[in-house]
């Protein structure tokens, strides 16, 4: 599957409506049935019609928090990308940065400081 | 002729596989991959090992009677539990198959019974077949009676569907509830985990997916120059512990933190050390265990490749002996090298050769990035065309250039200390007017390799090519000027060009030798001969045309050279001649000296007879010797002892020799 600009913001889109719609789901499962204007027979109300509702609301609840896992999902994803992917400019890092100045200077100190023990310290090193 | 095989196909010459029980239990190829498969490789099988597992294995087997039952629950257990996941599945996929069933038999049923009323919907509905087998219609349903639902049952089915939804209710909200705790506590450790991971690859380390575990992420503190085996051992996975925190998990790898000793001996004695790092205590953040993570991989490198190379460098005096490499510095010095692990070590005094191990060991860490650098160079151009032979990377050069800078700093002491020690002699013979000497070091030229950093340049510039010129004018007509090169490959060695400038008599009568001298010795040896020449040459007179001198000439004049260069002759009225030598040697302990031996010639110009040399002379008058000796500063003693005499000139001493006495 590939990783595209229009592929993450569908997910995501997606992801965010699935949780909303579930919800809704929910909610409406929640309700007792009852519509305003009916005749209060209480044929809505009955226990089957209870026990499927029952069921609904396990499914649309399981279903609500797999979306928002879904959804952390997306986000761990995007932060990959954005540590070592494809949004890491190419070339970053590399070089020499400061160590080209200082390794010139190093050097000359450390020619001069070799000279100067070989001039003065000529007893030293024996032979 | 007829054949069947047409010419250049390749013939296999092996046998076909035989497929002979017994046959192949015996073959070793066999053998070789049972044993890969079951010991892991014959690199960790020892006879002695095996016997052991032998005798294990009996002991087990002896022991497992013994313990009978409740090992064989616990063996059982994980077995069951793979059965009774496996049984569970099958229940669960027997259980949805008859629930399926039954739902589709229900709904047929319901449909079929709703065709007769609502055919459109029904056949919608219906499964294909059931179609078929049942033409639409055939059942009805009807009511009997009314529902005999009063309103007490009324009342109470709403009820009791009130309280079931509530009950449900309450059951969704509590799993919701617990998800969202659940998923807000797995935010917020993963937002610290990945605030940490990012601080890390900020701070300039390469952060990764590890390739075995697709969702743990790692960091590579590794080089990527560096050989194949510690490239291996260069990741390191993030973990993740319960509160978010990371921890370092380098692996079957990663093993107590290393790094290179560099300590510098004089007969067995420390006399100093490379400092130390303290190990990281467990406290400190990760971006510390990765640095010695990294630091330990580059000891271990370091040490892998110094030891490499000291396998070749037996000829310049490294030896390495069980753990450690030993170095010779110069005379008393040796520098030893070993690898030890960083514990809480009591930190050492400071020791006088403190600066210089330290000094070494940073050149080391420093010569090991630049093989680096010169590996990625290598990589990076295009690969040497394809041969028959295996390619092997050269050794590393580490210990070398530090060899060949010392080498190169022990021979320019050693001329400027040979060439003071003469302009000291010159000095006392009164000769200084002519003599000086001038050392100079010439600026390297690092060799024209294209895109060269100036860091690497630099690290060429210390350690390659070196060059000192050093200049000596002995009389106003001679100089000579000995150049000093180093060259690395393929031993780091010094040579010396010796060069006379064209006017000097020298050139005619002791040229400078046309190759260049390798030791140190030689050239010194030149050098003295030559001043000896030189200076003999310089006091010759300049009238080659009388053979004779009259006995009252001064004594200076009427010198004049013979075959051997550092000899002149005087030949006076009467055919008696005199010898006088110049002679410059180096005396252990005392110094330089400069002899001058004048004596009367053993036999004459004018007598052919061959006299017999060699007796033992007694000393006649007119002859004699004289000695100059270069001052070596031991504790103010200026004066020979027996020497209370002023010191002559070499002018003096030559008007002493040339004058005539009568024998």
């Amino acid at each position: 599957m590939e990783v595209t600009t229009a592929n993450l913001k569908d997910r995501s889109d997606s992801g965010v409506a699935a949780m909303l719609s579930r919800f809704r789901n929910l909610v409406a499962l929640s309700a007792l049935g009852k519509k305003d204007g009916q005749k209060d027979d209480g044929t809505a109300a009955t226990k089957e019609v209870a026990a499927a509702h029952a069921l609904s609301m396990e499914v649309e609840s399981a279903a609500l928090v797999t979306a928002a896992e879904d959804l952390l999902r997306l986000t761990r994803e995007l932060k990959e990308l954005w540590l070592f992917g494809p949004l890491r400019g190419i070339g970053e890092g590399e070089g020499e940065g400061k160590m080209d100045e200082d390794s010139v200077k190093v050097g000359e100190l450390v020619e001069a400081m070799l000279r100067k023990d070989a001039a003065s310290a000529n007893s030293n090193l024996g032979s | 002729m007829n054949s069947t095989i047409p010419n250049g196909t390749p013939i296999s010459l092996r046998s076909w596989p035989s497929s002979s029980k017994p046959q192949e239990q015996d073959a070793i190829s066999v053998f070789f991959e049972r044993i890969n498969r079951e010991q892991g490789g014959l690199r960790s099988i020892t006879e002695d090992g095996l016997r052991q597992e032998i005798a294990e294995a009996e002991e087990g087997k002896a022991g497992k009677q013994d313990e009978g039952d409740t090992e064989e629950e616990d063996e059982e257990d994980p077995l069951d539990r793979k059965k009774e996941l496996l049984m569970a599945r099958d229940e669960m996929l027997g259980h949805i198959e008859s629930a399926y069933h039954s739902a589709s038999v229900t709904l047929d049923f319901i449909s079929l019974l709703l065709s007769k009323d609502t055919p459109v919907q029904a056949t919608l509905s219906m499964s294909p077949a059931l179609k078929e087998i049942v033409p639409l219609g055939t059942l009805g349903v009807d009511r009997l009676q009314a529902p005999r639902i009063d309103k007490a049952q009324k009342d109470d089915n709403k009820r009791i569907a009130k309280g079931w939804k509530i009950q449900n209710i309450n059951k969704t909200v509590d799993t919701i509830l617990d998800s969202a705790t659940r998923l807000e506590k797995e935010i917020e450790s993963e937002t610290k985990y990945w605030g940490e991971v990012l601080a890390i690859s900020e701070k300039g380390w390469a952060v990764c997916r590890i390739p075995s575990e697709k969702q743990t992420l790692g960091v590579r503190f590794g080089f990527p120059e560096a050989s194949l085996t510690f490239k291996n051992q260069s990741l390191a996975a993030l973990r993740r512990n319960a509160d978010g925190s990371i921890a370092l998990d380098q692996g079957f790898a990663g093993s107590e933190p290393q790094v290179l000793r560099v300590r510098v001996q004089v007969n067995g004695v420390d006399t100093g050390s490379s400092a130390m790092p303290n190990a990281v205590a467990d406290t400190a953040p990760v971006e510390a265990f990765i640095l010695q993570a990294r630091n330990t991989i580059f000891s271990s490198e370091l040490w892998q490749e110094l030891n490499r190379e000291s396998r070749i460098l037996g000829g310049l005096g490294v030896q390495a002996v069980d753990d450690i490499i030993v170095l010779s510095f110069n005379s008393t010095k040796k520098i030893v090298l070993d690898l030890v692990p960083l514990n809480d070590s009591t930190p050492l005094s400071s020791q006088p050769d403190d600066r210089l191990a330290e000094g070494i060991k940073l050149s080391l860490n420093l010569l090991l990035s630049f093989a680096h650098r010169q590996n990625h160079r290598r990589r990076t151009q295009p690969p040497p065309p394809i041969s028959g032979r295996k390619r092997q990377t050269p050794s590393y050069n580490l210990l070398r250039p530090i060899i060949t800078r010392l080498n190169h700093q022990r021979s320019i002491d050693a001329l400027s200390s040979l060439l003071s020690d003469l302009r000291s002699i010159f000095s006392s013979a009164s000769l200084s007017s002519n003599a000086e000497f001038k050392i100079t070091h010439s600026p390297p030229q690092p060799p024209p390799i294209p895109n060269i950093s100036n860091a690497e340049r630099t690290v060429l510039a210390l350690t390659s090519s070196l060059e000192a010129t050093a200049i000596f004018k002995i009389t106003p007509t001679t100089t000579i000027s000995v150049v000093s090169q180093t060259a690395q490959a393929p031993a780091p060695t010094i040579i010396y060009i010796i060069t006379l400038n064209p006017e000097s008599p020298l050139t005619v009568r002791f040229s400078a030798p046309a190759q260049p001298l390798t030791t140190f010795t030689a050239v010194k040896e030149y050098i003295l001969h030559a001043t000896s020449c030189a200076l003999a040459a310089d006091h010759t007179s300049r009238s080659p045309s009388d053979n004779e001198i009259h006995k009252s000439a001064p004594g200076k004049s009427g010198w004049h050279l013979v075959v051997q260069p550092n000899v002149l002759r005087k030949i006076f009225e009467g055919g008696k001649g005199k010898h006088l030598g110049f002679h410059f040697d180096r005396k252990e302990g005392s110094g330089l000296r400069f002899r001058v031996v004048w004596d009367w010639m053993r036999f004459d110009l004018n007598d052919d007879s061959n006299i017999m040399l060699g007796k033992e002379e007694e000393r006649i008058r007119g002859e004699g010797v004289y000695e100059w000796r270069s001052k070596r500063r031991q504790g103010g003693k200026e004066w020979e002892d027996g020497e209370g005499e002023v010191v002559r000139s070499l002018g003096d001493v030559i008007e002493g020799a040339g004058r005539w006495v009568d024998v």
